[in-house]
């Protein structure tokens, strides 16, 4: 009877560190998802990007992972994770922080139908998925949809989903930034 | 008293092990979470009145409600904030005299706010706006 007792308890305390284990695996993972979005999020809206005339550089020059033609550095093979040599960052501001430049968003939302891997690779998030939606005031509400958008929208089937809110202007407007990191 | 039947000993010392087990995690549960939580909490309101003051000054609703002398772009912008949140906007001039106040609609008084300040100019003339925000 003792021993019954004391495997039940047993038992109950083994279930119990599971359950708190993978509770703390699970909020440590949803904090630093977190943490890289609000990291990614600030950089877009709060920096031009560098360089930053980003936005104006064609198909050719975002295809370039390869390297320096002219570099003789053997380790020079591309960086394998399709970001252009000469991109350090994605930025969209124009040159003061949550002003953001139009054509810069286009931009985005250009780049991410086509180099959406490479977006997500600049901004950092390497494993998670993203999606950035801009919502611009129209006089008396924020729309439902999108005006701008980029990224991976495909979020219903998302495991554990990251929203960060920030506002910001494009050509003076107001406008709500969602930003959705999931995997 | 029967002697030879069967039964369940609890020590004092078991039930002593026991008890304070149950509050160290208690205590530990209890201190550590919502830490964390108030910390991300006051971030996220950082963050947002500075994205407000931003966002004002550049459509230029900050110095709008100063030479209009109204406050209802301020009040606008700030009904359309996240629902949860609670915010009043205070414009003052270079004496810091109060000129303006906007008070979002339907919330109360904390003392656990977050307050941000930004200057601005009217043609020559500085201007600052204070912000406080809190979670209703």
């Amino acid at each position: 009877m003792a021993i019954g007792i004391f495997a039940i308890v047993l038992m109950g305390v083994g279930w119990s560190w599971d359950y708190v284990i993978d509770k703390t695996q699970e909020d440590s993972e949803t904090k630093s998802m977190e943490i890289l979005a609000k990291n990614s999020i600030t950089i877009l809206l709060e920096t031009s990007g560098a360089p930053s005339d980003w936005y104006l550089k064609d198909e050719e020059w975002f295809n370039d992972d390869e390297g320096d033609e002219d570099d003789d550095d053997d380790e020079d093979e591309g960086n394998g994770l399709n970001i252009p040599d000469n991109l350090e960052s994605i930025g969209l501001s124009v040159s003061y922080p949550s002003v953001l430049h139009k054509d810069k968003v286009v931009k985005l939302d250009e780049l991410s139908d086509t180099h959406y891997v490479m977006l997500r690779n600049v901004l950092g998030l390497r494993k998670y998925q993203f999606h950035i939606g801009f919502y611009i005031y129209d006089g008396d509400t924020y729309p439902n949809t999108p005006n701008y958008q980029a990224g991976n929208s495909s979020v219903g089937l998302a495991e554990r989903v990251v929203v960060v809110t920030r506002y910001a202007t494009i050509n003076s407007n107001w406008t709500r930034v969602n930003y959705k990191v999931w995997k | 008293m029967e002697i030879g039947k069967k039964g369940i000993g609890f020590t004092l010392d078991a039930m002593f092990a026991l008890f304070i087990t149950m509050i160290f995690i208690s205590v530990a549960v209890y201190y550590l979470d919502p830490v964390s939580d108030s910390l991300y909490t006051r971030m996220y309101l950082n963050q947002l009145t500075q994205d407000s003051l931003n966002v004002l000054e550049d459509s230029y609703a900050l110095s709008n409600a100063v030479t209009s002398n109204s406050n209802i772009t301020l009040n606008e912008f700030q009904s359309e904030l996240d629902r949860n949140v609670c915010s009043t906007i205070y414009i003052y001039d270079q004496a810091t005299i109060l000129k303006l106040t906007s008070v979002r609609a339907g919330c109360g008084n904390s003392n656990n706010l977050i307050v941000t300040r930004r200057s601005f100019l009217v043609g020559y003339k500085p201007y600052f706006a204070r912000m406080e925000a809190w979670i209703k």
